[in-house]
């Protein structure tokens, strides 16, 4: 790898590491350009920076629960990670933000971000998607439609390594994929009936980057569910396990992790971003890199705080924002609303190996005329577990204590199932990210101010939802259903989306059809910042498909001399 | 004394109790925990998760080393009011013993503790539906919950719970979706 401290000039900067930083950082060398990663963060090296990874229950003080102060001090990390994950999410008292209404904003301030501690369901987004907002006339229409992003739908899922099971179901296209991680007797029986009850419905084992057998050199998953750890046996799929190494074996990578970006420097004679400025993290020392093209993949949040902090007399309100879109559309998938449930037979059967995902039910709501809602648009997919009830679900309501308690207590109860589903929320103009004109974070750099909330559309799906689950628990002959729906502050999926999206008019969008900025040629986009709609999957595999096809163009663009 | 008197000096007196009740139920949550008073009495804590998960074909809550689990949970990662209803709880077990069986908790016959421990589940639930609900959201767990909620945690977490009480398998390595279950299978102590 280079040496930041001798080189400041690269063929291309990649600001961020995480899933799809690491995406953009491996095919960029892998074409042979030296490039610079930035990452704010510290550097987490694959197996030897996880050091929770291999420990048990017992070689924790507290097993895995936090002290009444990491919660009061650190409320979001303490919600998103255990004992054992922690170090993987920042703590909000280093890390503030302000909002005008509850959002939750995780964080992974680390070689590699959130892609060591991400869900890992892998789903294609199809032209249901892509072709939304024309067809309902809402914000803008994505610049592509599915037969562009499919060939590297392949692409990415070919490297990574996806377990799923072929449905040919039109609104989740099939990939390339490992043998699924197949579905416990509970959850098979939920398929079943449902597909008997539901027709024109599926019910599929999770499509996930857990590797059901081995791929690239990396896995297979051992089925011990401590994914968010860091997996020493790259049971799963992170920048840190894969992109990143791939990057490093060209000989083209320079990893600097603790760089702080403050901004993009913008080149107002040649009108092409020239480098970036970054302030160290620990020695707060300020340095400057330059290069031809420049990657954007701080996550959405971030990505839309550096190009408003990135302010010249060309683009008074951003770079690249001649739009007034950046920082404008933040979505979310909206979550709150599903049901838990028990189901009193079946209880021969049992299961060995903890199996690190459950089913997914793609999209089924407004897809015909016969599944159109009159009282919102768009849809929903769910996903759900099964399991046999252990000591954490039933240990406390079994009664008593003593000999017939224990003996109950060690041995498994009924089965229990659980369906939650993941909206689509739409982009709205008023969900912003702006920076805050009085308060500074830690190295000087305007604090980011968040206000997001949900609409009547997704409240009135928040509804059908609830009432559809329920019927659909029902109809698969579970008993003790305990629906809950409450529409959880924006950010809770960890899904953010939308504040620098693609469009075809340079008047409405900050992006075009290949993540390129309209008004600065040589800067990418390719986090999720670049989603024009929200969708219902689980969105990441789509930002690893956008970031490898971004960077075919923009290095054929670099070849042609166009950038 | 004249009859409106009467009914004012009822009426004050009645509202002075409702005051000092309620200056001590805020008290009772609100005071520093008495964690001395805990870790003083490790014998009780042995005593009182053993009745709850005792020793039978497989060891039992004290020899799993939950006494230990309970006194870190205790002191770091349970809020306040709860805090302060173990403590009381533990002397108020302490205090029910010596005055029926003129003995602390730890040194009664099993029978005894078991007879002792079930007075105190039957208090941990005074009401049913909503109203246990607000009582439990405004209170805490109470004593007989806390002690419970602890001792299955710390047992089927720890090592001795995990691996002899229930079925740990660090690294399963692969993965089958539905198998019988065997006769008197355990749990997995993980899931």
């Amino acid at each position: 790898m280079g040496d930041p401290n001798q080189q400041h000039t690269f063929d291309a900067i990649v600001i961020g590491s995480g899933i799809s930083g690491g995406w953009a950082a491996k095919e960029l060398c892998e074409k042979g350009l030296k490039t610079l990663v930035l990452e704010r963060g510290r550097d987490v090296q694959h197996i030897k920076d996880y050091p929770t990874a291999s420990l048990n229950p017992w070689d924790f003080k507290y097993r895995l629960n936090h002290t009444e102060k990491d919660i009061t001090e650190n409320p979001i990390q303490t919600a998103y990670g255990d004992a054992g994950s922690d170090l993987f999410f920042v703590k909000d008292s280093e890390h503030p933000y302000l909002v005008e209404r509850p959002f939750t904003w995780v964080r992974g301030y680390q070689v590699g971000g959130r892609s060591l501690t991400w869900g890992r369901q892998c789903y294609r987004y199809s032209d249901l998607d892509f072709e939304a907002n024309q067809k309902d006339g809402i914000a803008v229409d994505w610049p592509l439609r599915y037969k562009d992003l499919a060939p590297w739908y392949d692409y990415v899922e070919s490297y990574v390594g996806i377990s799923g099971q072929k449905e040919d179901y039109p609104f989740l296209p099939d990939g390339n994929f490992l043998p699924p991680m197949e579905m416990n007797c509970i959850e098979s029986h939920f398929a079943q009936k449902t597909r008997a009850n539901y027709p024109g419905r599926i019910v599929t084992p999770a499509r996930t980057a857990n590797l059901s057998k081995g791929w690239n050199g990396r896995g297979p998953c051992q089925y011990r569910n401590l994914c968010t750890r860091g997996c020493p046996f790259a049971g799963y799929f992170s920048s840190n396990a894969a992109t990143i190494p791939a990057a490093a074996a060209t000989g083209n990578l320079t990893l600097l992790p603790d760089a702080i970006v403050i901004e993009i420097l913008y080149d107002n004679q040649n009108r092409r971003a020239k480098g970036v400025r970054i302030i160290n993290a620990h020695t707060k020392s300020v340095t400057e890199y330059y290069s031809r093209i420049i990657f954007l993949n701080a996550s959405t949040i971030d990505s839309a705080a550096i190009l408003l902090r990135s302010a010249s007399s060309d683009f008074p309100n951003g770079l690249g924002n001649s739009s007034g879109q950046v920082g404008h559309n933040l979505m979310d998938h909206f979550t709150g609303t599903g049901a838990e449930s028990e189901f009193t037979g079946l209880r021969d059967q049992y299961y060995f190996g903890r199996k690190p995902v459950g089913l997914y039910v793609p999209r089924y709501r407004n897809t015909s005329p016969s599944t159109t809602r009159k009282d919102y648009i768009r849809g929903f997919g769910l996903q759900g577990h099964g399991n046999r009830s252990e000591w954490r679900e039933n240990g406390a309501s079994l009664p008593g204590f003593g000999p017939q308690f224990k003996e109950q207590l060690v041995h498994p109860g009924p089965w229990v199932f659980w369906l939650g589903a993941w909206g689509e929320t739409l982009p709205y103009f008023d969900n912003t990210v702006t920076l805050d004109k009085n308060e500074k974070d830690n190295w000087g750099l305007p604090l980011v101010r968040i206000d997001f909330q949900y609409h009547d559309n997704e409240k009135a799906m928040s509804k059908d939802i609830r009432d559809d689950i329920v019927a659909m628990l029902t109809t698969a002959g579970f008993s003790n259903i305990r629906p809950y729906s409450y529409l959880a502050p924006g950010g809770t999926a960890v899904h953010e989306m939308g504040t620098v999206r693609m469009g075809r008019d340079p008047r409405t969008s900050v992006l075009n059809g290949f993540n390129q900025m309209h008004d600065v040629k040589n800067v990418f986009v390719t986090d999720g910042s670049c989603m024009t709609s929200s969708g219902t999957a689980n969105p990441s595999l789509t930002y690893m498909a956008l970031t490898a096809r971004a960077c075919d163009y923009a290095v054929n663009e670099l070849k042609k001399g166009n950038l | 004394m004249n009859r409106r008197k009467a009914i004012s000096l009822v009426t004050l007196t009645g509202f002075g109790a409702a005051l000092a009740g309620a200056a001590y139920k805020w008290w009772s949550f609100s005071h520093t925990p008495d964690l001395a008073f805990m870790r003083q009495n490790r014998a009780l804590i042995d005593a009182l998760c053993e009745t709850i998960i005792p020793t039978t074909d497989t060891p039992g809550a004290k020899t799993a080393g939950v006494t230990d689990f309970i006194i870190a949970m205790i002191a770091d990662c349970t809020p306040r009011k709860e805090q302060n209803a173990f403590i009381t709880g533990l002397r108020d077990i302490q205090s029910h013993c010596r005055s029926r069986y003129d003995k602390p908790f730890e040194q009664c016959n099993p029978d005894n503790q078991s007879a002792a421990l079930t007075t105190f589940e039957q208090e941990a639930h005074p009401w049913s539906g909503i109203a246990g609900k607000i009582e439990r959201r405004l209170s805490g767990r109470s004593f007989f919950t806390i002690l419970k909620d602890y001792t299955i945690y710390g047992y089927c977490t720890s090592r001795t719970g995990a691996t002899l009480g229930l079925s740990y398998v660090y690294i399963p390595g692969t993965y089958h979706p539905c198998i019988p279950l065997q006769p008197g299978q355990k749990a997995w102590a993980t899931s």
